[in-house]
């Protein structure tokens, strides 16, 4: 084919040149494998929002309310009163391009319209065109149209918006290296508020909510069953140590109310997390009597609300006060999740607080007033097994998770909207004597997004989640050829999930673990019986021989 | 061929080996969009930079095969399967598919289609060809078809591999914690295949 | 040609032209010297406190900083007081840094870890953009002081100091003043990364290109005045003094040159509030870097906060009453 082709064709083939359109020239193509289906209407319904209908993101015709083009004018309108962040960054964006190559969408699909800045103009060039005195005087220049870059609200420009705004994960890599802090995933909700107006919800993120809000949790698992799957648990676990570890439910006047995301309850891996909780709330009652109680109320930690509108993730974040309120306990523990606590820290006591019926939360072990919650009165997890770690609180045996080479996913919430970056790597060290850090531009405040937040965790987009999760998982190739890293630790629950298929295609040598596995494998309960395997029921380093 | 020219070719390859991996991998990219492309090429931190600089690794990795390539191996080593795991130009294949790897599983998630994933093999001929000022000898012309068979191969694979994990993801991660809880005994095909919405 | 860059450029020459022309052609010097100068600081100051109170105006729901390291926590973590601050002390630096030093400008081009060929260690610096920018900044600042001594009488000392140690490098007669050199030399590289950087090429608009061409207009037009045309400068400064205290005078044997490059400041001015430009003010207003991270310590309040609808837990418990009991899950009404 290519025979008669000489040198030169092929290196003009690369045009460095700029090109001579305008990225607002080109039309966008909805490719299989990069988007999610559209919500239900039965789910879009259950919660109350606009235009609940069937409809399809391929076919032309998506249904849209008469005055769509007014509803999102209006919409853009109040978002700009509301939201000073919104409003500030629409206007000072000088498209200087440090943060295009920030995005792991980008660098992973090379989409150009993937870079932040380019995603955030999307919805500029509107703003622009609508809202702007610059606009308005050159458009009244024959030709100045073009010049104040704006353009008008068309059903394409829709389109690409709905395309391109589900191609974020809201992880906030570009904020940090904005000059003026614009953070893209600002940009990105206010967004997706406005197709949640038009009725353009994606499943994954509706059915969820619908679910959250009817049942208490995502999968829309009921009370017995929620039930059902702790005790099933605890059978797992006496199996394995000898203990039962009892797990309460709804408990009136237990001291603390433990809310995770369903998905350590309901989805591999994140199941040996959820076991490993209730081997230290086992242990913190036998040694000291801690009282902890789960709910199947608010049986959700994680908040798919907070990828619809700021009033949907109020309606489902109620429930965790209303709980809490009812329950009579004295603070709310959190566990391992990324989105949920990013929700907790930054939102929840401004949105349903105050929370003047709880206590200021102190660890009535160890005495340590958790000064950083006095207010929202929740306590991440890994604050509080830090606190008990270093006050020599818990027993621990490192030797149980000798064959874990561990490396750490700091999450994209805990990160860059909350900063617990040292809590969980003390905890890991504690429980593991292997531990590695992936390079210094890919964790902590730089750290790679797994390319399936922001309720993007669905099956039909799974092409754009691996190419999402490139960059994070190329970090984790490097450090399993370096130092035989086979373990990636993770504090959030769409990461346990999201990254263990991340890793199948990339790096399929490395297993994914949330951090309170190892801590259930390594902590020593009273009256434990000698343990052969851990809790995935894989043996012990040591006892591989006797178990054949 | 005698094995005297094979062995001059080789040199040949060896001696312009960064000349040809530069045209090669600019050709690779340059099915990306240009903006992208030019972004790819530029970055050397292979964290900041995943896709270029794996490209480029992997790229140099097969080059390095394609030089090693035996007279002996023919399309049929490549392509019969029954071939013994054992033998000889076996392992070659599976040496060219391993350095493949990583440059098609990457075009794998990227949106390509098959041709346009593998395409960037073929400009392997024209490039050499322009370097070396001469149109290599047919068996050049062969490795590289060899190599296409394997990239072809292996984008299959990866393919596979993708529909597999969108086929069984929800299954394994969900289902397989609920069949331990003994709370749903087995899944229908609907349930294992998603639903059949577009 | 790319309209993008080529339509800004040629309004900028039509800038020049038309003042130029106007000048020495109409004898329009009372429009360029006056009126225009004097409409280009009206609507200066009026958009720009207009644009700061819009945004003021609007609401701050949430406290959403970016966190870029160790939280506050426990009393034996060290919290990272700068990049994530949970005190006004705190914030107050990295604005500061921020402001004055572009700090995550900077992050661009802290040192990377990246394997040469013999797969060694080695570490990269893109550093350009923020060198450029910290250039481009500092060198418009001190053009900008500088130019305070037209307006003032008698040039307060500190002026003069700045315009001594501007002028340090002493070459030729007058001497060299070295931010207007390294304010054209940073726009000049600014517009380059613009145009050839294909990345950046991609993402500009005509917006983008119209105020680095009219700034590199501005700095030719000044320091061939200087330089080269060697303008009146007590001329300039009767004019100035006029314009400031009010008492516009057109002063004999200022050129068109001079009327040129005042045209061209006027537009800028004028234009800066409704441009992008407004960045200036906006960085001090941007929530994700002006707020601590103490949220979970102190209540934020948000103005318009409204009740939602909630499922309750008793709508919850009527809904699996029967199913809860038959659970052994505690409920709070047995029916």
């Amino acid at each position: 084919m290519s025979d008669e082709l000489k040198p030169d064709a092929l290196l003009d083939r690369i045009d460095y040149t700029p090109a001579a359109g305008s990225w607002m020239d080109s039309t966008v193509q909805i490719m299989p494998g990069m988007y999610c289906y559209a919500a239900k209407a039965e789910s879009v319904e259950t919660l109350g929002l606009p235009n609940a209908r069937t409809w399809n993101p391929l076919e032309d015709d998506w249904k849209l309310p008469e005055n769509w083009q007014e509803i999102i004018h209006n919409a853009i309108k109040e978002r700009l009163e509301k939201f000073r962040t919104f409003k500030v960054f629409m206007d000072i964006c000088v498209r200087c391009g440090a943060c295009a190559d920030k995005c792991h969408f980008f660098l992973g699909t090379g989409d150009p319209k993937n870079m932040p800045v380019l995603r955030a103009e999307l919805l500029r060039s509107v703003y622009r065109n609508d809202f702007t005195k610059a606009a308005q005087i050159l458009k009244m220049i024959p030709g100045g149209e073009k010049l104040s870059g704006g353009r008008p609200m068309t059903l394409d420009v829709l389109k690409e918006w709905w395309y391109y705004f589900f191609q974020c994960t809201e992880c906030r890599r570009c904020s940090v290296f904005c000059p003026y802090g614009i953070d893209t995933a600002e940009i990105t909700i206010m967004a997706r508020e406005i197709f949640n107006l038009l009725g353009l919800n994606i499943d994954w993120i509706a059915t969820p909510v619908s679910n959250c809000y009817k049942t208490g949790n995502h999968l829309g698992i009921q009370p017995h069953a929620f039930k059902d799957m702790l005790e099933f648990f605890a059978e797992d676990i006496e199996e394995i140590t000898g203990v039962n570890v009892e797990p309460q439910f709804n408990k009136k006047g237990a001291d603390i109310l433990f809310i995770t995301p369903s998905g350590d309850v309901f989805a591999d891996p994140g199941t040996y997390t959820c076991q490993g909780y209730l081997i230290l709330f086992k242990y913190l009652k036998d040694k000291y009597g801690l009282d902890v109680t789960w709910s199947t109320y608010a049986s959700e930690g994680g908040n798919f609300g907070f990828f619809t509108s700021h009033e949907t993730m109020k309606r489902l974040n109620s429930k965790m006060y209303a709980e809490a309120r009812r329950l009579g306990v004295k603070w709310i523990l959190g566990g391992e999740c990324g989105h949920m606590w990013r929700v907790i820290h930054q939102y929840m006591d401004t949105m349903n607080g105050p929370a003047d019926f709880l206590e200021e939360p102190v660890n009535p072990i160890t005495g340590t007033k958790f000064e950083n919650a006095k207010s929202t009165k929740m306590v991440h997890i890994t604050e509080f097994t830090a606190d008990l770690i270093k006050h020599g609180k818990l027993e621990l045996d490192k030797s149980r998770n000798a064959n874990r080479i561990m490396t750490f996913h700091d999450s994209c919430n805990t990160s860059r909207g909350m900063g617990l970056l040292e809590e969980p790597r003390y905890v890991i060290q504690n429980v593991c004597d292997n531990f590695f850090e992936m390079p210094p531009n890919t964790i902590r405040e730089q750290t790679f997004c797994c390319g399936s937040g922001s309720g993007l965790n669905a099956g039909e987009n799974i092409e754009l989640r691996m190419a999402g999760g490139l960059p994070r998982a190329n970090a984790v190739k490097y450090v399993h050829e370096k130092f035989g890293v086979n373990t990636l630790g993770t504090i959030c629950a769409i990461d346990r999930a999201a990254l263990s298929t991340l890793m199948e295609y990339w790096v399929p040598e490395v297993q994914v673990y949330g951090i309170h596995e190892l801590v259930g494998n390594a902590l020593i309960l009273p009256g434990e019986k000698e343990r052969e395997t851990d809790l995935r029921l894989e043996p012990l380093p040591g006892m591989e021989d006797e178990d054949e | 061929m005698m094995p005297n020219q094979l062995i001059d070719l080789n040199r040949q390859l060896e001696l312009n080996k960064e000349k040809i991996l530069t045209l090669w991998f600019e050709a690779a990219i340059s099915s990306y969009p240009e903006d992208t492309a030019r972004l790819l090429g530029k970055s050397k931190n292979r964290f900041d930079n995943p896709v270029g600089n794996i490209t480029r690794q992997s790229l140099e990795d097969t080059f390095d095969n394609i030089i090693r390539m035996s007279l002996a191996e023919n399309y049929k080593d490549y392509t019969n399967s029954k071939h013994s795991q054992t033998n000889k130009e076996h392992v070659g294949q599976n040496r060219v598919e391993n350095s493949l790897d990583p440059v098609i599983r990457i075009r794998a998630v990227q949106n390509f289609s098959a041709s346009q994933a593998v395409a960037f093999v073929f400009e392997l001929k024209a490039i050499v060809k322009s370097v070396l000022g001469k149109l290599p000898d047919e068996s050049f012309n062969y490795r590289v078809d060899l190599v296409a068979l394997a990239a072809f191969n292996r984008f299959m694979k990866c393919r596979e591999n993708i529909f597999l994990l969108k086929a069984t993801e929800a299954k394994r991660r969900v289902h397989s914690a609920f069949e331990r809880a003994g709370l749903v005994t087995e899944l229908t095909e609907d349930e294992l295949l998603g639903s059949s919405k577009s | 040609m790319n309209q993008k860059y080529m339509l800004p450029l040629a309004g900028v020459f039509l800038l020049f032209l038309l003042a130029y022309a106007g000048v020495e052609g109409a004898g329009l010097q009372w429009f360029f010297g006056i009126v225009i100068p004097y409409l280009a600081v009206i609507a200066f100051i009026w958009g720009f406190v207009n644009r700061v109170m819009g945004w003021a105006s609007s609401a701050v729901p949430f406290r959403i900083p970016t966190t870029c390291g160790q939280q506050k926590s426990l009393p034996w973590i060290k919290q990272n007081c700068i990049d994530n601050p949970d005190k006004a002390s705190g914030v107050f630096i990295r604005m500061l840094l921020e402001i004055f030093l572009f700090r995550s400008l900077f992050r661009n081009t802290k040192a990377a870890f990246n394997r040469d060929e013999n797969n060694r260690l080695t570490y990269s610096w893109e550093i350009f953009l923020w060198v450029g920018a910290l250039a481009f900044h500092y060198g418009f600042l001190v053009v900008l002081i500088r130019h305070l001594r037209f307006f003032m009488e008698p040039v307060p000392a500190s002026l003069a100091f700045l315009e001594y140690v501007d002028g340090i490098v002493q070459i030729g007669l007058p001497g060299i003043f070295l931010s207007g050199l390294v304010l054209l030399a940073a726009a000049l590289f600014l517009l380059a990364r613009r145009i050839f950087d294909v990345k950046v090429s991609y993402i500009s608009l005509a917006a983008d290109y119209f105020p680095l061409f009219l700034i590199i207009g501005i700095a030719a037009t000044g320091i061939a005045m200087r330089y080269f045309t060697k303008v009146d400068i007590t001329g300039v400064k009767e004019f100035t003094m006029g314009l400031v205290t009010f008492h516009p005078v057109i002063p004999p044997g200022v050129g068109g040159l001079f009327y040129a490059h005042v045209l061209m400041v006027s537009v800028l001015f004028a234009y800066f509030p409704v441009s992008k430009l407004m960045h200036a003010g906006g960085i001090f207003l941007s929530p994700t870097r002006n707020m601590a991270n103490n949220t979970r310590a102190k209540r934020h309040v948000n103005p318009w906060n409204y009740a939602v609808d909630v499922h309750t837990y008793e709508q919850y418990e009527d809904h699996f009453r029967d199913k809860m009991i038959e659970a052994g899950l505690p409920v709070d009404k047995e029916e």
